[in-house]
């Protein structure tokens, strides 16, 4: 009884209080005053009913997506790409479909396929407009408590970092169809790897293991074929490869330890993540072994690509050449601000393999003896030249590696910017050496929940002797429209 | 004035009371109102949340969210599936302890996030229903209040004061339960900064695993108090929920059923 007038006094207290502006906590007054911040429509309202969790744990997810692009060329660079031009226009439509569905309950089947349709080529498939990458189909089969074995075409990535992930080893030559310069993008599309992975999750960590045999390139069989709808395993099975990881937590630093071995060549490899306060997740990423220079690679093997024999062009970029242990390393820190629902990556890269200040001005050299000795009969070599050191360059993006040594990288994304409907991504990647830089900005607007407008702008800017300078576009922009079913 | 001296005096100088005329200590009336809303055995359900701008729907989601509580810290791990809209569908958030990772199945890649990245979703609303405010909060008693409940029903409260004890979300909460039955009826979460972060009021009790329990929830901006969301909590289901399943590992395996 005492307690209840207590409490009536108190609330025509607080009326008051109210009336005379001393009350706090921003503007909100009184207990039934924050009672009238609910419409009563809201009250009664019920959310729509949820779906169904996963029913009968199957997942599915389809899209159709249109995206038109149109390129400002850049004129007068150095070394113009051989064979190669950027048209002014070209289009892709694509469809992707993603299938997880449980067959038996400890036995489910995993498809994702993505069919492309490219109105201009601006891939390297001779075989015409239409591009279908499997990008993933395999049986996973849970053997006991949180054992799995899981059979077929795997995308396995490992990595903390967002910009370059040393440690993301199945990442090589995995990208088919580069439908942004955003690693998130990236990570979407591409191609798994033929591999057998057994994993075992426990309450303290996880073993992963995974093998992955050698599947040799034979153009005119349909699992090694570039046409169209063939499998293309030549690209992410080219040698034999295995990894095992070690996964986990202690007070609250989260790691992995990784050793991957491919073509008889071992790499070792380490990732650590902590958050530190509300705002911050500081992270680390590292991966050695014993390989090639970044341009010596490209020679050694890419270039073949092409119908090149790069190795006689080594010297061309007489850079170190030697086989020996190099570094590659991601490090840095995401910051979020909540209450802008903003959150901004910011990483420094390295990369041991890649080209130094000297290789760069070897690259240079060649395009300024074009420019000098300016003889008509000299032009195939000339080509056979740029091509050979096109391709290094080429080689690094397929890697999805940095093809300088020390890089910059800033990504910030803005979700629901000036309005709900409205999420922007901004993407800075800037060689620290000649401080030439890659822009993206991207928007992505909700007309409805399953239908957006997209637009992507990229910007390539720096001096005709830079990496980004020397890119024959100085911008494209890209408007899309995507329908999720 | 001498409402306005006594608001003054309850309001500012919040006299601390240890424990009730019944003899209930602010942790016992804390712990009682933690049993209500979280069940003491390893439960899922799914949550269905609509936002609403100055009375006009902008946004609903709907999540199927698995909670065990950590016997060693007292606090909740929760796995949360996004069962809506179609574009976050499929993806998985983990929170254990201030360890947080989001799964997004289409890249097949998990991203370690802050807490603040969390609560840039509506998914960090799902905490308010599993938070163990006993073990993150110290509570204080501030007397007793009749408050109006969602329901617009009078209801004679505890009141009480709970400021955090270092790895929560908020820095501090006034909190409301109910005095006759131990139901949490209403909480205000705020900064360190003390800003108003949240009101939230808990309604819709029904009888679920076994006592009756929150089956809705009403959440007003604190920053921008146009925008409330309406919260269902469904489907409680006791679940058998191996420690496995809080290793990042396991998010691409994660399934929710």
């Amino acid at each position: 009884m005492v307690s209840k007038r207590v409490s009536s006094t108190f609330q025509r207290g607080l009326i008051l209080a109210a009336a005379l502006g001393l009350c706090r906590q921003n503007g909100f007054a009184g207990q039934d005053e924050d009672l009238d911040l609910i419409p009563d429509f809201i009250s009664a309202a019920q959310p729509a009913a949820a779906p169904s969790p996963a029913a009968g744990g199957n997942y599915y997810k389809f899209f159709i997506e249109d995206e038109a692009q149109t390129n400002a060329r850049r004129h007068g660079v150095l070394l113009p790409l051989p064979g190669k031009y950027v048209p002014a226009w070209s289009n892709r439509f694509t469809f992707y479909g993603k299938a997880d569905v449980r067959l038996t309950p400890s036995l489910s089947l995993n498809i994702v396929d993505r069919f492309n349709h490219l109105s201009d080529i601006h891939s390297d498939f001779p075989s015409g407009a239409a591009q279908n990458d499997l990008n993933e189909a395999y049986l996973s089969w849970n053997a006991y408590r949180e054992y799995y074995l899981d059979a077929g075409r795997i995308n396995l990535k490992s990595g903390v970092a967002v910009g370059f992930n040393p440690t993301d080893f199945f990442k090589k030559n995995a990208i088919s169809l580069r439908t942004s310069e955003d690693p998130i993008v990236l990570r979407e599309n591409r191609l798994g790897t033929v591999m057998a992975r057994a994993q075992g999750i426990l309450p303290f960590g996880t073993l992963t293991l995974a093998a992955a045999p050698e599947i040799s390139d034979k153009p005119g069989r349909f699992i090694t074929d570039r046409t169209s709808f063939a499998l293309a395993l030549q690209r992410t099975n080219a040698y034999p490869r295995y990894l095992a990881k070690i996964s986990s937590s202690y007070k609250a630093i989260s790691s992995d330890l990784l050793y991957y071995r491919e073509n008889s060549t071992s790499y070792l490899g380490a990732n650590v993540s902590r958050s530190i306060g509300d705002s911050f997740v500081f992270y680390g990423e590292w991966s050695g072994g014993r390989r090639y220079s970044l341009a010596t690679d490209a020679l050694i093997y890419d270039a073949k690509l092409y119908g090149v024999d790069g190795s006689k062009y080594a010297y061309v970029v007489p850079g170190d050449s030697k086989r020996r242990f190099r570094n590659q390393a991601a490090a840095g820190f995401s910051y979020t601000e909540s209450s802008r629902k903003r959150s901004t990556f910011v990483e420094y890269h390295y990369n041991e393999a890649g080209m130094t200040n000297k290789d760069w001005d070897n690259w240079f050299l060649a395009g300024y003896a074009q420019r000098l000795l300016n003889f008509p009969e000299l032009a195939p070599v000339y080509d056979q030249v740029n091509t050979v050191l096109w391709s290094i360059r080429d080689y690094a993006q397929r890697n999805t590696e940095p093809i300088t040594r020390r890089q910059i990288f800033i990504r910030n994304q803005w979700q629901e910017a000036f309005t709900k409907r409205l999420d922007l991504a901004n993407l800075l990647q800037l060689n620290a050496a000649d401080r030439s830089f890659f822009l993206q900005s991207s928007a992505k607007y909700s007309l409805t929940d399953n239908l957006f407008l997209n637009l992507s702008a990229y910007f390539y800017a720096g001096p005709e002797h830079s990496e980004y300078g020397s890119i024959n576009k100085w911008s494209a922009i890209k408007p899309g429209i995507t329908y999720l079913f | 004035m001498k409402y306005l001296i006594l608001t003054l005096v309850f309001t500012f100088l919040a006299p601390v009371t240890h424990s009730t005329e019944t003899g209930k200590t602010a942790d016992e009336i804390i712990s009682e109102a933690d049993a209500v809303r979280n069940p003491d055995t390893p439960f899922s359900i799914v949550v269905s949340l609509a936002e609403y701008r100055s009375g006009k729907k902008e946004n609903a989601m709907a999540l199927n969210v698995y909670s065990k509580e950590n016997a060693a810290s007292g606090q909740y791990r929760t796995l949360a599936l996004f069962l809506n809209p179609p574009k976050d569908k499929g993806k998985v958030m983990l929170k254990n302890g201030t360890e947080l990772w989001f799964y997004d199945p289409v890249s097949k890649s998990s991203v370690r996030i802050s807490p603040q990245q969390r609560l840039m979703g509506q998914a960090s609303n799902g905490d308010v229903m599993t938070v163990n405010m006993h073990k993150d909060y110290k509570a204080e008693l501030a007397g007793e209040e009749t408050i109006t409940d969602s329901a617009k029903k009078k209801v004679l409260c505890h009141k009480l004061n709970l400021t955090s004890r270092g790895d929560s979300n908020y820095y501090r909460v006034e909190y409301w339960v109910d005095k006759a039955d131990s139901r949490p009826l209403k909480g205000k979460f705020y900064s360190d900064s003390d800003r108003l972060l949240k009101i939230v009021y808990f309604g819709g009790y029904k009888t679920e695993l076994g006592r009756e329990r929150p089956t809705e929830a009403i959440v007003i901006d604190g920053i921008d108090p146009k925008l409330v969301t309406k919260m269902l909590f469904a489907n409680y289901t006791e679940r058998k929920i191996p420690e496995e399943w809080f290793q990042k590992e396991y998010l691409q395996r994660f399934k929710g059923d």
